[in-house]
């Protein structure tokens, strides 16, 4: 019975349209160029954005860094080397407490974001040129 | 023209970069899903749902692992989900009824019907006419449904079956002895 019940589903089998494999294949290229292209806009965005957000990021970060009393900590390590070289330690420390953290930390954020969102915009690019549209 | 010899070849090409290699996959697999899916849902629906399997595979077989099952397995999950979900969108097939043909009992004095005895050539030949086949299976559960296309149609294993199912080996073979019954008592009505 199992044979011929096995005959009787491969006699009474429907008959695809012969296209529809190709079909399935141009949904699938058209679906692949989608994600690429909206993937590609959204990185670009992101990258500009940061960018944007940068400048005044920068402006902060400078700023925090002259109120702070930074820039006149870093010079006195080129004007009067010995006295430096003696108490390096203390002068490292103080070094260390001048400086605007939040600042620096939202600086490399930033940064951190434009190189990764500048790495998977190049990813889109390539990808898109090699992509399933053979 | 396919120069792989099984779908893991095709598939570790494909992973590999060899985007093409999915066209081998699309070509090998078109014709069974497309019948498994035509008899489960019809015919009319068929291309937009086997259109709709392959983007889900493609989309993920980076998460396809060959050591849990076989590929023809994994493809075939994802046909009988997908065929699942479309019925559900139609209002053709409840929560209600999968969740019954799941608490079925087992144990029956016709497990002990000979095979012979189930499905007899006069039978089997009545169910050659295709439109017959399909109002017959029409009228039949879901899961029974299921079982009969893949085994007898596929010809896969009841062990491919029930990881496909995701149900016991046991219940698998008692649900298609089931489903051989049911059948019989269909063409005899």
């Amino acid at each position: 019975m199992e044979q011929k019940l096995v005959k009787v589903f491969k006699k009474t089998e429907y008959q695809m349209n012969p296209d529809l494999p190709e079909k399935v294949w141009q949904a699938i290229v058209l679906r692949d160029k989608c994600i690429n292209r909206v993937k590609l806009w959204a990185f670009s965005a992101v990258g500009v954005f940061s960018i944007i957000g940068l400048i005044p990021v920068f402006k902060m970060l400078s700023n925090d860094l002259a109120q702070s009393g930074f820039y006149e900590y870093l010079s006195l390590a080129f004007s009067s080397n010995g006295l430096i070289l003696t108490y390096w330690k203390d002068f490292l420390l103080l070094l260390a407490e001048s400086l605007p953290i939040m600042s620096i930390i939202l600086t490399l954020t930033l940064i951190f974001i434009l190189f990764v969102s500048l790495k998977q915009t190049m990813k889109q690019v390539i990808k898109g040129q090699l992509s399933l549209s053979f | 023209m396919s120069f792989y010899e099984n779908d893991e070849e095709i598939i570790l090409s494909y992973k590999n970069g060899n985007q093409e290699a999915f066209k081998d996959l699309i070509n090998r697999y078109s014709s069974p899903i497309y019948n498994f899916t035509a008899r489960i849902t019809n015919q009319n629906d068929a291309n937009d749902i086997v259109q709709e399997i392959f983007i889900k595979v493609w989309k993920n077989i980076s998460r396809f692992d060959e050591k849990k099952a076989s590929f023809k397995t994994w493809i075939f999950t994802i046909a009988r989900n997908t065929a699942t979900d479309f019925l559900r969108k139609k209002r053709n097939l409840l929560f209600s009824d999968i969740e019954d043909a799941d608490k079925e009992d087992i144990s029956s004095f016709e497990e002990n019907i000979p095979d012979q005895a189930l499905l007899p050539d006069e039978a089997l030949q009545k169910l050659e006419d295709k439109e017959f086949l399909d109002k017959i299976l029409g009228k039949l559960r879901i899961d029974y449904k299921e079982i009969l296309i893949l085994h007898y149609q596929e010809e896969m294993t009841f062990e491919e079956i029930s990881k496909i199912l995701n149900k016991p080996l046991n219940t698998i073979k008692s649900q298609c002895r089931r489903a051989i019954i049911k059948l019989r008592e269909l063409l005899d009505e």
